[in-house]
């Protein structure tokens, strides 16, 4: 009997990030946790950072290279090395855009 | 909070720092250790972990110059610190385990139904002979051996049936119904006299009758013979010879009352006891002691049911008497009169069958008491068949 074999990428890399909805995210491969309030979450992910921006966003599990982030997200960015991660809109901002 | 979180037992902390707590949760995770429900907050961030982790978070704590303030604790361990300091309780808790799966190995109680000849005080001390009764040991109960047992010893009994329902016991039998007299109709029979007799009538409706109205007969003379004669063909043959013979018959009865006779009276207080029966054991509630000399015991057990079971509890309420044998003495009128009374009971019992037509009394009075001695002339059916071959 032959198993399926795994998607290459997931063989490769140890990072990972699974979304359920905007309510939660499980990061695998985490390096750190930079800046941690109920609004922005940002962490060392791979050779760049991860920003998780919402509302009573809030770390469920912490382990050693995973976390699990439950609250209501409304924005994911990413930035590798050498780059800088896009502003986050102001409130302000958001209710101009609406 | 998942329940292994509450078998390992956990602790919930607050990061106290100015600055965020993120440094001190780096420095956790990469010495090993699993945080969870981490919350941002005014004060700073609250977490949980396991609570024999606790003391490791004192390394990060220092790196990340922050300070640990613990908000809550809970978890099995916790509990169980908590039963320490109470060894009643955890006493209390193992002796109820123990009395719970004590009690389970022994039987409560034993109900018996359908007992209608056999006595169910004999029927309970045989099966507490076979091991089963309150307070006795469940191991080795066997169902099917004790039925056959019990079958045995009460021989009346057709059907029993003993189920076990934890730790009751229900006995349920069936007694044996007499069977009706079935006619024997094999072989030949001839009527024979029971009794001697003068023959009143006679109502031969098979076989041969050999006496005739006002013939005397002695017991075991041949009244009707089975042997059928044909003339006309000139052959012999056989029947079941049956019929009445009605005789008139004496018979003599006697009784006889002593004058003085022993009686057991009372000479003192009587003692009531009381007991409590738990699972067959006797405890007694209260501490007055029997009576010296001969007692006579009487009392009722009164069983506790609940909700329309038997419990194996039961109070039991005992009297004693204190007895002495006297002797005393009645007048002769007295003497007649119970004399009389027995002899109407015999009467009743042994000339159930016969019509009595003649009664006649002496009376006999001497030291040893009253003798009345009662003769009867009666009419009854002296017929008996008696078989003559197979």
């Amino acid at each position: 009997m032959k198993f399926p074999e795994k998607p290459s990428l997931l063989t490769q890399s140890g990072e990972k990030i699974e979304i359920a909805g905007n309510r939660e995210a499980t990061v695998d491969g985490c390096g750190g946790v930079l800046e941690y309030t109920q609004e922005v979450i940002s962490i060392r992910y791979g050779k760049g950072i991860a920003r998780f921006a919402g509302r009573g966003l809030a770390l469920h599990s912490l382990a050693a290279h995973s976390l699990v982030i439950s609250g209501y997200i409304t924005d994911i960015a990413y930035a590798s090395r050498s780059e800088m991660l896009p502003e986050l809109p102001k409130p302000e901002q958001k209710e101009e855009q609406k | 909070m998942s329940v292994m979180h509450w078998l390992t037992g956990w602790v919930r902390f607050q990061v106290v720092t100015p600055r965020g707590g993120e440094r001190f949760l780096n420095y956790c995770t990469r010495t090993g250790l699993i945080l969870w429900q981490v919350r941002p907050g005014k004060k700073g961030i609250t977490a949980c972990v396991r609570a024999n982790q606790y003391h490791l978070l004192r390394v990060p704590a220092r790196r990340a110059k922050v300070r640990l303030h613990i908000l809550r604790r809970g978890g099995l361990p916790l509990k169980l610190n908590h039963l320490r300091n109470r060894p009643g309780l955890a006493a209390g808790f193992c002796l109820f385990w123990a009395v719970l799966i004590g009690l389970g190995q022994c039987f409560w109680t034993v109900e018996v139904g359908g007992c209608q000849t056999v006595p169910e005080t004999a029927l309970r001390a045989s099966l507490a002979a076979q091991g089963v009764a309150p307070g006795k040991l469940k191991k080795g109960f066997c169902a099917k051996e004790i039925q056959l047992k019990i079958m045995e010893q009460f021989p009346q009994i057709s059907w029993i049936s003993i189920n076990n329902h934890g730790g009751d016991i229900d006995v349920h039998l069936t007694e044996k119904d007499t069977a009706p007299p079935v006619a024997d109709q094999t072989g030949w029979y001839q009527l024979r006299a029971s009794q001697r007799g003068r023959i009143v009538e006679v109502h031969v409706t098979a076989g041969t009758a050999v006496v005739h109205s006002g013939d005397g007969v002695v017991k075991g003379q041949l009244l009707a013979s089975a042997v059928v004669e044909n003339k006309d063909e000139k052959f012999m043959r056989l029947y079941h010879a049956a019929g009445t013979v009605t005789a008139e018959t004496k018979h003599t009865l006697q009784v006889t009352v002593p004058l003085d006779f022993a009686q057991w009276e009372v000479c003192g207080d009587s003692v009531e006891r009381s007991f409590l029966q738990i699972f067959g054991m006797q405890i007694p509630l209260s501490i007055k002691l029997p009576p010296q000399g001969q007692l006579r015991r009487s009392g009722e057990v009164t069983a506790v049911r609940l909700c329309g079971k038997e419990l194996p509890v039961s109070l039991m309420r005992e009297k004693l008497t204190p007895v002495r044998s006297a002797i005393h003495h009645r007048s002769r009128q007295q003497a007649e009169q119970q004399a009389k009374q027995l002899m109407a009971a015999r009467e009743k019992s042994e000339l159930a069958k016969a019509q009595i037509t003649q009664r006649h009394d002496t009376v006999k009075v001497s030291s040893a008491g009253v003798t009345i001695t009662r003769q009867f002339v009666c009419r009854e059916n002296i017929a008996e068949e008696v078989k003559i071959s197979q």
